[in-house]
């Protein structure tokens, strides 16, 4: 065991440093945080919705909050707020990520976050495709003037009749409206390759901010205005750099970046993140930093925002569109709030239930003590006096437990969810929402979620409970 | 004497802040004029540039960015320590103020 410990601290620990002072990750991991403000107001708007609007549908039968005053008007007010926060959750993240990034150089973090928002802007798409195809000879001369004047182009063109299965001629009107931005390349599409952009831009930017390439005004130019004047030829290489990078990558390859991104890396990464693997490997790992003491979340948090965190964001905007069912068909079954609901309960470890169990079984003075002052904090997730107190880290005794109970309390949550007993996480909830209420929100008030939460909680005090007691007899002895 | 400003930073500032009330309670038993305040790691940098910090201790989960904080504070002068694991745990305010006081030099 000892031997054991050793080797894991000397393994983990560099692992944990590393990952905290690597400027860049930290950058990625507070420019989620960062986000945080405006992706739970729109989360709000959508669990509002969820519990007015799509909750009482299951137990009465006609209802409709759209007829009923006040909650059509609360439901309109949601989808405002919707619209300002989480349908451009992907752009709120490309400022907040170039703001970091330009922090963590030291260089002007305002100009930093504007070039990230105009990497990514700059490779989206600014028109709105829309074909129609009619019968030849069904538009008459008319309309055809009328449309072509608009900006449409009309032209034979031979498709496939889905029908007969052979390909017939066709009047094609198709119109590229220009000016519109693609809501679907700012919301959670954006993410991935608001983070290559991003930093590939700032960190030009920052680079050369650093190396004095900037306009150096006279000492009477009031700072504020050199300010902005230094950032101009860091930010025009970069913008440039960027801009070329998407002229040649669409010519070569006839695709914008963003939608390679999405098919090539995104999407894969994302499928990835739902194996019972991945799901277990993340797990263990954040209960054996936490043994050694270390933020287990709070290390992991560049893998566990940048992956199940956008898988989530996806599922709250699913939700919003078409309810748990849209979820359940298009979005992800495993997310970041998926790992609250189920397994840290109390915080990592679901150390709530070993504080009832301490509650319960331990004489020890120094045990009860601890599960007295902890039990507060751990209702609202907050478990370190439990960690740092008791303690679990590195803790012999604790080591087994506080590593199985949440190996097996999240593949109880995982396959409860795989095999549809209950509804996927579809709403971002404050992680400090006390355990059960946490779940229920958290799927979009499924009344079945925290009946899994209990029955997981229930397997954790089997977990923790005789380890409790042999902590016990060790004390007597 | 003046007023000591004594940041602690863990990863939200939730169970900091728990101890925040602790410490400013063994304060205040022992007469001394202080400010505390807890933060989350991603909000140090706005409260280390608002306010003039005497000493800054990090929580024990998130020890691994002290490298990140040393080299902030390094030209500031500002000290900086882990706080004592069972201490946090226990949330000991007194001992954790008693830290805090040492490095400052008081």
């Amino acid at each position: 065991m000892h031997a054991l410990t050793a080797w894991l601290e000397k393994f983990l620990l560099p692992i944990a440093g590393k990952i905290g002072n690597q400027k860049h990750l930290v950058a990625l991991r507070d420019a989620f945080i960062g986000t945080m403000p405006v992706t739970m107001a729109g989360s709000m708007a959508v669990l509002l919705n969820a519990i007015i609007r799509d909750l009482p549908t299951q137990f009465i039968d006609g209802y409709d909050a759209n007829t009923i005053p006040v909650f059509k008007e609360i439901i309109g007010i949601n989808g405002y707020v919707w619209n300002g926060t989480l349908a451009i959750a992907g752009l709120m993240f490309a400022f907040s990520l170039g703001y970091n990034i330009a922090r963590a150089y030291g260089v002007n973090d305002l100009a930093g976050g504007l070039v990230s928002v105009g990497a990514l802007i700059q490779g989206i798409a600014f028109s709105a495709p829309a074909t129609v195809n009619l019968e030849p000879g069904q538009l008459g001369e008319k309309a055809t003037e009328l449309l072509t004047n608009a900006g449409s182009v009309i032209s034979q063109t031979e498709v496939l009749d889905t029908a007969t299965g052979n390909m017939k001629l066709v009047e094609q009107v198709t119109n590229n409206a220009w000016g519109w931005l693609k809501l679907d390349h700012l919301n959670g599409n954006a993410f991935f390759t608001a983070m290559i952009l991003g930093f590939v831009a700032v960190i030009i930017f920052a680079k050369l901010m650093n190396r004095n390439i900037t306009i150096k005004m006279p000492e009477q130019v009031p700072p504020a205005v050199s300010k902005a004047f230094a950032a101009i030829i860091p930010a025009l290489v970069a913008l440039y750099a960027v801009g070329m990078f998407n002229y040649f990558f669409t010519r070569f390859t006839d695709v914008l970046f963003i939608d390679w991104v999405q098919k090539t890396i995104a999407d894969p990464l994302l499928e990835l993140s739902q194996g019972f693997g991945a799901v277990m490997i993340i797990t263990v790992f954040i209960q054996l930093f936490w043994f050694f003491g270390i933020h287990g979340m709070n290390v992991l948090a560049p893998a566990l925002e940048g992956i199940w965190g956008v898988a989530q964001i996806k599922n709250v905007n699913l939700f919003n569109e078409g309810g748990v069912e849209m979820v359940k068909e298009h979005g992800y079954l495993w997310v970041r709030g998926s790992f609250d609901a189920f397994s840290m309960f109390g915080g990592s470890g679901g150390t709530i239930v070993l504080i009832i169990a301490i509650l319960i079984f331990s004489k020890r003075a120094d045990y009860k003590t601890i599960g007295k002052l902890s039990l507060g904090p751990g209702i609202f997730n907050i478990n370190e006096p439990v960690m740092f107190g008791l303690p679990i880290v590195l803790n012999p005794i604790m080591f087994v437990p506080f590593l199985l109970a949440p190996i097996v309390t999240t593949a109880i949550g995982y396959f409860a969810t795989i095999n549809g007993w209950v509804d996927p996480v579809s709403q971002q909830v404050v992680w400090v929402t006390p355990p059960l209420l946490l779940s229920f929100l958290a799927t979009g008030a499924d009344w079945r979620a925290p009946v899994v939460s209990l029955i997981c909680m229930i397997v954790a005090f089997i977990i923790y409970a005789p380890f409790v007691i042999a902590a016990n007899k060790m004390e007597e002895q | 004497m003046a007023t000591k400003t004594i940041m602690l930073v863990c990863s939200a500032g939730m169970s900091t802040s728990m101890l925040v009330t602790k410490m400013q309670k063994a304060a205040d038993a022992q007469g001394i004029d202080t400010d505390i305040f807890a933060v989350s790691a991603s909000d140090a940098d706005n409260s280390l540039a608002s306010k003039d910090v005497n000493v800054l201790l990090l929580g024990p989960q998130v020890r691994f960015m002290k490298g990140q904080f040393e080299a902030k504070l390094a030209d500031k002068g500002i000290p900086l320590e882990v706080i004592d694991m069972k201490d946090y745990g226990m949330m000991n305010g007194e001992n954790v103020l008693a830290q805090a006081m040492k490095l400052i030099g008081e």
